[in-house]
């Protein structure tokens, strides 16, 4: 979509962004459409960017979530409704059919949607996001109410074991144990941050994109189909957070099932990235062919709830379709050491061959098209009963596998060391010197606060590096923000440790009402009978 | 038959690729060289400690333990990088004469904190040149790390990193680099470290945090009188790249300001921030004048050596002079 030149002043007089904004927002482009970066910065709320845009194209604007759909225009096709961005409402009035569409009307638009309805039309503007729910809202039956699921039953539980053991060991040996955690939590914190630092570091000598402008990325789709996956969202918002891609050409949909209450919930508490959205799937139907018919992204991948892609993938990805000829559709992850997932496809194409499913493979091959490889990894932790080190250090060798082993478990072990570590660093501020002797060792205290200190110099610097190299320079003096992880962040991590501990297996749905509407995010429920 | 001239040239200033540039190509060889310059230093080292020289740090390289080990092997990793810096860039290896000085026999295998000061410095130097005058992102990223490495030497190394931060976003202002970007950078590095090792040696134990800034501009220009091949390239700097001589000219701030302290650290700091800012393939006319004026130093130097307490008891006990 192309926005109108109006838009920055429009905004600008309308007091939805202020000058700075406006010039930050100019500066991030990097090719995409001045309103989207906005509204992936979190800067302007994706109604309102509609709302102004419906002013310079001189539209009203419409509501979908509150206009009737009359059924008798239930008759076109909801796919190319879907890829032209409009949809036949009802008769106004006078006679006209209200038509909703998230696309400048120019004339040759209006005309081609007179056509295929057969009558005048009144258009009216409305988000992107509204008009895919309005449209699966109208072609939609009822689906069959959940079932609440069986509780699961109380047994021996491993959470409250450890719990127990911890709180044991603090009232019956505190010195030993609080210089253990520490030094524990230290190691982990500073190994991490160490790993995190190198690659920044090896990044600043290696161009991603190979020749690619940073402008002409590719818009990419991310598609995360989910279910059971309520303890996996805090991880998997903080691997899609650290994919590396212009917000602004990004977009990520949570293919969440109508029965699952519990991991939909977990997903707006989660409060992923602003261009998440979330799409309710039908329970028994395939969640990823859904996913791919609201894509708006040139390319498309979909990963799993526990997949963490390397944060560039998507870059190289976009680079090695670019540089390929047009025949190659897509390209896969090799190696693949635990599946074989983030097989990244040019949208178009995918969808002529009809998606992902068992049979693509042929299809690819008959339509005289090729699915090249990618040297990039996905890694997923192993299921139940799988050795996955040795299997993982076995394809990839040992070097990748060390590093891929620390990035799958790094993130979550430093957001759950840092609350310790930054506890040890309170009390050795706050605390007099001899009260602080009785309880942690010298030399404890000094390794951890070396851990803390080194760790978090190395986090930040590993930031500024890769905003610098970036060019978005604005972005380094900030970097100094990654040394304290959010509180939400961390409180979430904590309780998904917990639960994996408590409800390993954890199958339950809780009662309580369930949200549609998150704020501007917009939430479309689907049936494909 | 006619060949057209490349419309790409590289520029003098510029690397081609990190890749390209390193000598010998391979790790282990790379190593190799290392641990060969390294080795007539262990065994000066050895000498020394035979004829009851006892080599002392400061900071918290006196931490390290097998100082004079280490040592060595940090002037031998200093004298590789060198070598490669002049080697790929087509410098005549002859100008580093002013290196074959006694002080430097000394700097390498008995004083480990004056050798890491100089070597972490000026690589910082050439680094830092390399992001403002060929525009290497990388640069700025290795000056900054470098120069928290020449603070954990002495802490008033953190003078270099804030100087070098305010000249960086002026020297690289042709590129568009963003000024609060460019300075946190080069210099977060360095105040990261410093403030660490301040905490650190605050509530923990010490770690011989010791700021003080002892000026010293006799020492300064002492430090240039000693050094004509540092005042040859700034001349070289002020003709051909003006924006980035005020990066050049940092050390000899940081000489004023007292560090390093020693004027035999300093006369080898300027020296090696000359070999290390000499422009790409030279001419033959610049390569002669450089030659010779290398040639002087040397003279000078002997003649007239830079002297510290340290460097004459070295000279007493081991040499008897």
């Amino acid at each position: 979509m192309v926005h109108p030149e109006s838009l920055g002043p429009l905004l600008l007089d309308a007091g939805l962004v202020t000058p700075g904004q406006l010039a930050q927002a100019e500066a991030d482009r990097s090719g995409a459409p001045l309103g989207s970066v906005l509204v992936a910065s979190g800067v302007l709320a994706r109604r309102d960017l509609f709302r102004t845009l419906a002013a310079a194209w001189n539209c009203g604007y419409l509501d979908v979530s509150t206009e009737w759909l009359d059924p008798e225009f239930a008759r076109h096709d909801p796919a190319t409704l879907f890829r032209e961005a409009w949809l036949p409402l009802h008769h106004d009035d006078e006679g006209y059919v209200l038509v909703a569409t998230a696309e400048e009307p120019t004339p040759e638009r209006v005309a081609l949607i007179e056509a295929a309805v057969g009558a005048p039309v009144c258009v009216g503007v409305t988000t992107d996001w509204d008009l895919d729910e309005a449209i699966q809202r109208a072609y939609r039956a009822e689906a069959p109410a959940p079932e609440p699921a069986l509780r699961g039953a109380r047994g021996f539980n491993r959470g409250w074991l450890v719990a127990g053991v911890v709180l044991l060991a603090l009232v019956f040996a505190t010195g030993p144990t609080i210089a253990a955690l520490a030094l524990l939590a230290g190691a982990g914190y500073l190994l991490h941050a160490g790993f995190g630092f190198v690659a920044a570091l090896r990044g600043s000598r290696e161009p991603v994109t190979d020749g690619l402008d940073e402008r002409d990325l590719p818009t990419y789709t991310v598609l995360v189909p989910l279910r059971d996956a309520a303890a996996a969202l805090p991880g998997l918002v903080a691997n899609l957070g650290a994919l590396d891609y212009p917000a602004a050409k990004l977009e990520i949909i949570l293919l969440l099932p109508e029965d699952d209450v519990k991991t939909i919930d977990a997903a707006h508490a989660a409060e992923p990235p602003p261009t998440t959205r979330f799409v309710l799937v039908p329970a028994g139907v395939a969640a990823t062919p859904i996913g791919l018919s609201f894509a708006r992204g040139a390319q498309v991948v979909a990963y799993g709830p526990a997949d963490r892609p390397e944060p560039d993938q998507l870059r190289h990805a976009a680079a090695a379709l670019h540089r390929a000829g047009p025949a190659t559709v897509g390209v896969q992850v090799d190696p693949a050491p635990v599946r074989a997932t983030s097989s990244h496809f040019r949208t178009d194409a995918l969808r002529r061959l009809g998606g992902w499913d068992a049979g693509l493979d042929a299809r690819v091959a008959a339509a005289g098209c090729r699915v090249d490889t990618l040297d990039s990894t996905t890694f997923r932790p192993a299921a139940d009963g799988v050795t996955l080190p040795r299997g993982l250090f076995r394809a990839v060798g040992v070097k990748r596998a060390l590093g891929l082993l620390l990035r799958a478990g790094g993130g979550p072990a430093t957001v759950l060391a840092s609350p310790v570590l930054y506890l040890v660093f309170a009390a050795a501020v706050s605390l007099p010197r001899d009260l602080l002797d009785r309880v942690l060792p010298g030399w404890a205290l000094g390794t951890a606060l070396l851990s803390l200190l080194g760790g978090a110099a190395l986090t930040v610097y590993a930031a500024m590096m890769r905003a610098f190299r970036r060019r978005r320079y604005r972005l380094v003096p900030r970097a100094v923000l990654t040394a304290f992880p959010s509180p939400r962040r961390v409180a979430a991590t904590y309780r998904a440790l917990w639960q994996s501990l408590v409800r390993p297996h954890d199958r339950e749905s809780p009662h309580g009402s369930r949200t549609v509407h998150s704020g501007d995010r917009s939430v479309a429920a689907v049936d494909l009978g | 038959m006619a060949v057209a001239q490349s419309t790409v040239v590289t520029g003098r200033w510029q690397r081609w690729t990190w890749a390209e540039e390193r000598w010998p190509r391979s790790v282990g060889a790379r190593w190799l060289l290392r641990i060969g310059l390294a080795l007539p230093f262990a065994g000066l080292a050895l000498f020394a400690s035979a004829r009851g020289f006892d080599a002392r740090a400061a900071g918290l390289p006196a931490l390290l333990p097998a100082g004079t080990l280490a040592c060595c092997l940090a002037t031998g990793a200093l004298l590789a990088a060198l070598a490669e810096r002049l080697i790929r860039w087509e410098v005549p290896v002859r100008i580093a004469v002013p290196l074959l000085v006694p002080a430097m026999a000394f700097a390498g295998s008995a004083d480990l904190t004056g050798i890491l000061t100089v070597a972490f410095l000026a690589l910082a130097l050439e680094a830092f040149v390399q992001f403002a005058v060929a525009g290497q992102t990388e640069g700025a990223f290795r000056a900054g790390l470098l120069l928290a490495g020449a603070v954990l030497c002495s802490p008033v190394a953190v003078g270099y990193a804030v100087a070098l931060g305010l000249v960086a976003p002026f020297v690289a202002a042709e590129r568009g680099r963003a000024e609060p970007a460019t300075w946190a950078v080069v210099a977060f590095p360095a105040l990261a470290t410093l403030a660490g090792w301040a905490f650190l040696d605050w509530r923990v134990t010490d770690l011989g945090f010791d700021p003080a800034v002892a000026p010293a501009f006799g020492g300064a220009l002492l430090a240039v009188a000693h050094a004509p091949l540092y005042v040859a390239v700034a001349v070289l700097f002020a003709v051909r790249r003006p924006r980035a001589l005020a990066g050049y000219l940092v050390p000899v701030l940081g000489v004023s300001l007292g560090l390093p302290a020693s004027p035999v650290t300093a006369y080898l700091l300027l020296t090696v921030v000359a070999l290390v800012a000499v422009p790409r393939s030279p001419s033959r006319r610049l390569a002669t004048f450089l030659g010779a004026v290398a040639l002087a130093q040397w003279a000078l130097a002997l003649s007239w050596p830079p002297g510290s307490a340290a460097y004459d008891d070295w000279l007493r006990v081991v040499w008897g002079l």
